[in-house]
C-alpha cells in the first residue's frame, strides 16, 4: 500500500513540476514567440516563392496566407495578453514586427485573390529587405 | 499460392495504411524543429507496433478470440469496462481528428473552409461502413493509400546523409526544447502504437478465418508491413528536417506541412501532399469507427463482423454509426485539427498500458494461445516501454498544454 502512495505521489510531483515549469518565464516565452514570429515569416515567404514560381497555385497560396495570419495572431495575442511581455523592450519590438507581417499578409492574401503576381512579389520583397525582421 | 497473395496483399496495404494525420504531423513537426534526430522514435514505435500486431494476430488465429473478447472472458466485464471506455472515448478523438484532417486535405485543393467538409466526409465515412466488407475497406483504402509513397521518393531524392540518417536512429538528447522533444516522442509513440490497431488486426484476422497453421502469414505480414510502413513515416520527418529545417518553418498547421513535397514534386507538391493526407486520415476514420464498433460489441458479446450484413449485425452498426456521429460532432466543434491531434496522441499514449498490460497477459496465457505463448524477455520489454510511455506522458502532456 505504502508503494502505491508512494508512486502515485512521484507521479503527481512530477506533473506539478511540469505545470509549473510550463508557465515559463518572460525571457523564455519571448524566446518561444520570437521563434513562432520566425517561423511564420519563413513560411510566408516559401509560400510566395512557391507562388509565384507556378509550384503552387494562387487559391492555395490564399488559403495558406490567411492560415498564417491567424497563427501570427495567436503570437500577437499571447504577446498584448501580457503587459509584462509588452513592456520589455524585446516583446515591443516583436509586437512591431508582428504587426509589420501581419499588414504583408493582408496584402498578399489580396494580391492572391486577384491573383496579382506584380503586387505579391513587390510585398514579398518587403519581406526579403527585412522590414518584418528584428 | 493463396496465402502468399494474401501476405504480398497484406505487406502492400499495410504500407499504404499506415500514414494518417497523426505519423504526418509528429512527423512532419518533428523533422521541422529537430532535423533527424528523432528517427529513433519512429523505428522504436515501429517495432512496438509490429511486435504488438504479431500477438494480436497470433492470439486471434489460435483462440479466434479477438482482444477484447478475450479480456472480456479472462478478467470480466466489471474489469473491461475500465479499457473499453478508455479505448472508445480515445477512439472517438481520434476519429474527430482524422476527420479534421481527411477535411483539411479537401480544404488545401479546393480553398474552402475544413469545417464545411467535415459532415459530408463523416457522411461518406459511414457509407463505406454500411456498404462494404472488411476486405474492401482493408485493401481498398490500403492500395490507394500508396499515393504516401511519395514521401519516400521525395526523402530520397533529397539525398540526406546515411551516416546521419543511421546516427540518428540511436537516441539522444537535444540541445534545445527537451520537452517539446520529449512531447514529440510521446506524440510519435503514440501516432504509431494507436491500442485502436491491436484489436482492429485481431478482429480483421478473426474474419479473415486465418488458422493456427497460417501464423507464418500473420508474422510475415505483420513484420514486413509494418516496418515497410515506419520507413514512410520516417521519409515524411527525413523530407520536412530536410525541406522545412532550414528555412526555419516549424509546422503549426497543415499549409505549412504541404510545403515540404514542393522542391521534388513542383506543382504536383500540394496535390500529392493533400491525397496523402485525405487517403491516409479518410482510411484510418474507417478503421477507427469500425474498430469502437468491434471493440463494444466483442465486449457485450453482440454479433459483429464487417462482413456481415448489416440487419444481422443491427447493434454492431449502431455502434459504429453512433461513434462516427459523436466523432464529427467533435470535429465540428473547430478545434485547430493539428492541435487536437496532438493532444489525441499523447492521450492514448498515457491510456496505453490499460489496453495493452492486460493483452499481454493473454499472450502468457496458454489457454488463448496454446504453445505460441510470448517470451519473457519481449513481454517484459512492451510493458516496460509501455509503462514508461505512459509516465512520460502524462509529466509532458500539461507541459505543452499550459505551458503553450
Amino acid at each position: 500500500m505504502e508503494t502505491r502512495y508512494s508512486a502515485a505521489g512521484a507521479i503527481a510531483l512530477l506533473t506539478l513540476t511540469a505545470a509549473l515549469a510550463g508557465c515559463g518565464s518572460p525571457a523564455s516565452q519571448l524566446d518561444e514567440i520570437q521563434k513562432k514570429i520566425d517561423g511564420l515569416t519563413a513560411t510566408t515567404r516559401a509560400i510566395g516563392e512557391s507562388w509565384l514560381r507556378g509550384d503552387v497555385s494562387p487559391t492555395f497560396a490564399k488559403t495558406a496566407f490567411l492560415q498564417t495570419l491567424r497563427l501570427l495572431d495567436d503570437q500577437r495575442t499571447s504577446l498584448t495578453e501580457s503587459p509584462q511581455l509588452l513592456l520589455d523592450p524585446r516583446g515591443a519590438a516583436l509586437s512591431r514586427r508582428a504587426e509589420q507581417l501581419s499588414r504583408v499578409l493582408a496584402a498578399l492574401v489580396d494580391a492572391a485573390r486577384q491573383r496579382d503576381d506584380g503586387a505579391a512579389r513587390e510585398h514579398l520583397s518587403r519581406i526579403r529587405a527585412g522590414e518584418t525582421s528584428p | 499460392m493463396s496465402a502468399i497473395v494474401d501476405v504480398i496483399l497484406g505487406i502492400v496495404t499495410s504500407i499504404g495504411g499506415f500514414i494518417e494525420v497523426g505519423s504526418i504531423s509528429t512527423s512532419a513537426q518533428a523533422g521541422a524543429e529537430f532535423g533527424f534526430q528523432l528517427l529513433w522514435a519512429i523505428g522504436v514505435a515501429t517495432v512496438m507496433l509490429a511486435v504488438m500486431i504479431e500477438m494480436s494476430g497470433r492470439l486471434a488465429a489460435v483462440s479466434r478470440h479477438t482482444i477484447d473478447a478475450a479480456v472480456r472472458e479472462r478478467f470480466g466485464i466489471s474489469f473491461q469496462w475500465v479499457p473499453l471506455a478508455a479505448e472508445l472515448a480515445i477512439d472517438t478523438l481520434l476519429l474527430a481528428a482524422e476527420l479534421g484532417g481527411a477535411a483539411i486535405a479537401v480544404k488545401l485543393l479546393t480553398g474552402i473552409g475544413f469545417l464545411w467538409w467535415i459532415l459530408p466526409i463523416g457522411f461518406l465515412v459511414w457509407l463505406v461502413l454500411v456498404l462494404c466488407g472488411f476486405s474492401v475497406i482493408e485493401y481498398g483504402l490500403g492500395l490507394l493509400g500508396l499515393v504516401t509513397l511519395s514521401f519516400v521518393y521525395a526523402a530520397y531524392r533529397l539525398q540526406p546523409s546515411t551516416h546521419d540518417l543511421v546516427r540518428s536512429l540511436v537516441p539522444t538528447m537535444p540541445h534545445h526544447d527537451i520537452v517539446r522533444y520529449m512531447f514529440l516522442s510521446v506524440s510519435i509513440l503514440g501516432a504509431t502504437v494507436s491500442p485502436y490497431l491491436l484489436n482492429f488486426y485481431s478482429s480483421g484476422t478473426v474474419e479473415e478465418k486465418l488458422t493456427e497453421k497460417e501464423l507464418w502469414v500473420n508474422s510475415t505480414t505483420a513484420y514486413l508491413g509494418i516496418c515497410f510502413g515506419g520507413t514512410v513515416s520516417m521519409a515524411v520527418l527525413v523530407t520536412s528536417a530536410m525541406v522545412l529545417g532550414p528555412q526555419h518553418i516549424t509546422v503549426d498547421s497543415y499549409d505549412q506541412a504541404a510545403l515540404m513535397l514542393v522542391p521534388v514534386f513542383h506543382r504536383w507538391a500540394i496535390a500529392l501532399f493533400a491525397c496523402s493526407l485525405g487517403i491516409g486520415c479518410f482510411g484510418a476514420s474507417v478503421e477507427i469507427a469500425l474498430n469502437a464498433a468491434y471493440a463494444f460489441s466483442q465486449a457485450l458479446g453482440w454479433t459483429w463482423g464487417a462482413s456481415k450484413p448489416r440487419p444481422d449485425a443491427a447493434r454492431f452498426s449502431s455502434v459504429f454509426t453512433l461513434v462516427t456521429i459523436a466523432g464529427v460532432c467533435v470535429a465540428l466543434i473547430g478545434f485547430d485539427p493539428l492541435r487536437l491531434t496532438m493532444i489525441s496522441l499523447a492521450l492514448t499514449v498515457v491510456i496505453m498500458p490499460v489496453v495493452v498490460l492486460p493483452f499481454l497477459a493473454l499472450m502468457n496465457d496458454s489457454r488463448y494461445v496454446n504453445k505460441h505463448t510470448s517470451g519473457p524477455i519481449g513481454n517484459t520489454f512492451l510493458a516496460a516501454l509501455t509503462v514508461l510511455g505512459a509516465v512520460l506522458a502524462i509529466v509532458v502532456v500539461p507541459l505543452e498544454v499550459f505551458g503553450g
